[in-house]
């Protein structure tokens, strides 16, 4: 539920595939933001881009996510969050495109951003209902895209949610 | 002489770097508000520090996108460390009391006999009236007029009076309501009495002086007593150290920064001489079910929560009692609490309308052995709660599920779904039995906590509470906790009215350390 703050505990909890994530970073995602970026580097943002857009695909009168700049939109959340626990998503949207951490955590040593429209579903419920650690990285990743999604003003219509009412004239009823 | 409620940019621009104070409160939620009225009133000098912004209904603008953000801790994204547990919980001035729902309940008296038998807390219900009834009044507290439910709540009434179980209208802390379902995003009216409308003008006419944007990181101990509360100045948007500080030399400390930050901040002051500080930490651990209805409910409008069932609150010694509430369907709070993606997800979210979504908070501390979570410190400082999920509340949620389901159903849901990774889809009775073919616990279902209590727990026994039955801390005299997380256990209501009553009692014993 909401921008989740999620906390890989690389090393800790038995999770040994992951302490050797911790230990081979790419090179090519890490760095600091680049161009209008607060939080993510312009590779990590691709990452999410394209997660975003498997969590919220749209159609059926919804935007893409990429419609709303949903992954942008993440990059300035993130700025708001404790320095360590915007450090902990990005490791948990990298962890999506680093071949060996993939091949160690899933079998499968293909990044996310290679895969087809249908491969990045598959991939996404096989980790939604996979292992503990699994799971724990989905909830992540999916609390930040479903948050940021589905809390612009534009989806509104399409589930019939009317917006918060004007209280401009409000004039209080007496005690209740 | 006034005092007032200041800004960190105020503060800068002030070049204020120093302060001193007969009492210096760190929060200003349920806790930390009405002790310092209380201080204020008494005559004494009161600064209270809030990590918060400060909101008032000019500036909630009533979307999920900006709300949650400005006034949640961590920006509505704490959880425990596993992430199994989504921990909601306000930051702004008035803490959690801005975004709360308004439900307040004295403390049962089967708690309060509970913490006597089990932690040597000798109150009772007579002993704690006094104060219960001057928050009543204050916060205009009183029974909501159940033909005003919407029909979320309606149907927690309806479901359960055809089962034949205790359901009834909830008391609530509004004077003036609109009864608009925004309680969540800040009050756009001020009809909630929440703290920064209430007890915080209070103590602001009497000459408190309220700092937000402003984080107290360290209480200085010298001798057995406190010297010093260091601060940092926040900056508004990022929520990160402007850089200026804030020293505030106070002849008597008091804590209300509310459970998990209490205990973070006495553990960052190595002040856990007894190593007891952020253990006995319980959440109240929520699932929810969700209705799904031929006709609208529209959940999102109406006062989210006026309607509660105590039915299975007392399921004996050996078993953990739940009680079950309704929660607000605002689109975002929805979606993010659906293990669900894509396609899935989005024809879920396009019959939010006729969604109802019922919770079951699990009532975690009161049988024995069960000592609900651990606030700690990561290496960098940040806090972690760890939060393990025995069997008896495995067992819980799973009768949680069936009750919630059971009510919707006979409030005539067409399904009703679970917060499973696959959910659960029953649509009858008989299909109740599907509740046990899955599991239950982390990860397994979605779990929430609006309710933290504990971490500081009050206990007669030196050795295995941090604060004794006058709030002060064991190891450092001039040391109170005023906040929810002295409790030893959880509540099994809601936990404001508590925190409100006990604050208004612990006052008079810091206001005599001063």
């Amino acid at each position: 539920m909401i921008t989740r703050r999620t906390v890989l505990k690389f090393g800790l909890g038995g999770a040994a595939a992951l302490a050797v994530s911790a230990a081979v970073p790419l090179p090519a995602l890490a760095g600091p933001p680049s161009g209008d970026l607060q939080v993510l580097s312009a590779r990590e943002l691709q990452v999410l881009e394209a997660i975003a857009e498997r969590v919220a695909p749209g159609g059926d009168g919804f935007p893409p996510a990429s419609e709303l700049g949903v992954a942008a939109l993440i990059d300035q959340t993130l700025v708001q969050l404790d320095p360590g626990d915007a450090e902990d998503l990005r490791s948990a949207i990298r962890l999506f495109d680093s071949p060996l951490t993939l091949l160690l955590v899933s079998g499968s040593a293909r990044a996310f951003t290679r895969l087809s429209a249908a491969e990045q579903d598959a991939f996404l419920e096989s980790w939604r209902t996979g292992s503990d650690l699994q799971r724990k990285v989905f909830k992540a990743v999916h609390g930040l895209c479903a948050t940021a999604y589905w809390s612009n003003p534009r989806i509104y219509e399409g589930v019939g949610y009317p917006g918060p009412p004007d209280f401009k004239n409000f004039v209080p009823a007496a005690e209740q | 002489m006034s005092g007032f409620i200041r800004g960190g940019r105020e503060l800068i621009e002030g070049g204020v770097t120093e302060e001193t104070c007969d009492v210096c409160i760190v929060g200003s939620g349920a806790g930390g508000a009405v002790t310092a009225a209380r201080l204020a009133e008494a005559g004494l000098d009161v600064v209270v520090l809030e990590a918060g912004g400060h909101y008032t209904k000019r500036d909630f603008e009533l979307q999920e996108a900006s709300a949650y953000p400005k006034l949640y801790q961590d920006g509505g994204a704490r959880a425990t460390s596993d992430l199994a547990i989504s921990i909601l919980q306000g930051r702004s001035v008035g803490g959690s009391t801005t975004v709360n729902w308004t439900t307040c309940f004295r403390t049962p008296e089967r708690v309060l006999e509970n913490w006597r038998r089990r932690h040597g807390v000798e109150l009772d219900a007579a002993a704690l009236a006094p104060h219960f009834e001057a928050v009543e009044e204050r916060l205009n507290i009183s029974t909501w007029d159940a033909s005003l439910a919407n029909a979320n709540n309606r149907k927690l009434l309806d479901g359960a009076e055809a089962l034949g179980w205790e359901a009834s209208p909830l008391r609530r802390n509004v004077r003036g309501c609109a009864n608009s379902g925004y309680c969540s995003f800040g009050c756009p009216v001020d009809g909630k009495q929440a703290m920064h409308v209430t007890y915080l003008p209070d103590a602001v006419r009497l000459g408190a002086r309220v700092y937000a944007d402003v984080r107290a990181d360290r209480i200085e101990v010298k001798r057995g007593r406190v010297t010093a509360v260091h601060a940092s100045v926040l900056d508004r948007a990022t929520r990160r150290p402007a850089g200026p500080t804030l020293t505030v030399r106070p002849k008597v400390c008091a804590l209300a920064g509310g459970a998990l930050n209490s205990p973070a901040l006495l553990l960052r002051s190595k002040l856990d001489h007894n190593k007891r500080v952020g253990r006995r930490t319980f959440l109240h651990p929520v699932v929810a079910v969700i209705g799904v209805f031929d006709d609208p409910v529209s959940g999102f409008y109406g006062a989210p929560q006026s309607v509660g069932s105590h039915q299975f609150i007392d399921r004996g010694e050996e078993r953990v009692g739940f009680f079950m509430e309704a929660a607000p369907v605002h689109p975002m709070l929805t979606a993010a609490s659906l293990p669900l993606f894509g396609d899935g997800l989005q024809s879920m979210m396009r019959q939010l309308d006729r969604l109802g979504v019922l919770l079951g908070l699990s009532v975690d501390g009161l049988i024995e052995g069960d000592e609900g979570g651990t606030v700690s410190l990561r290496r960098d400082g940040r806090l972690r709660v760890d939060y393990p999920i025995r069997p008896e509340l495995a067992e819980s949620f799973r009768a949680s599920h069936e009750a919630l389901a059971r009510i919707q159903l006979a409030a005539g849901a067409r399904e009703v779904l679970t917060g499973h990774k696959d959910p659960l889809r029953i649509r009858n009775e008989r299909d109740l039995s599907l509740l046990d073919t899955v599991e239950y616990g982390a990860h397994r279902h979605a779990i929430f906590t609006a309710h933290q209590m504990g971490g500081c727990a009050m206990g007669a026994d030196p050795k295995t509470s941090v604060v004794g039955l006058d709030h002060r801390h064991r190891g450092v005299d001039n040391l109170f906790v005023v906040d929810g997380s002295v409790l030893p256990t959880a509540l099994g209501v809601n936990p404001s009215e508590t925190i409100y009553g006990l604050a208004h009692r612990a006052a008079t014993f810091v206001g005599e350390a001063v």
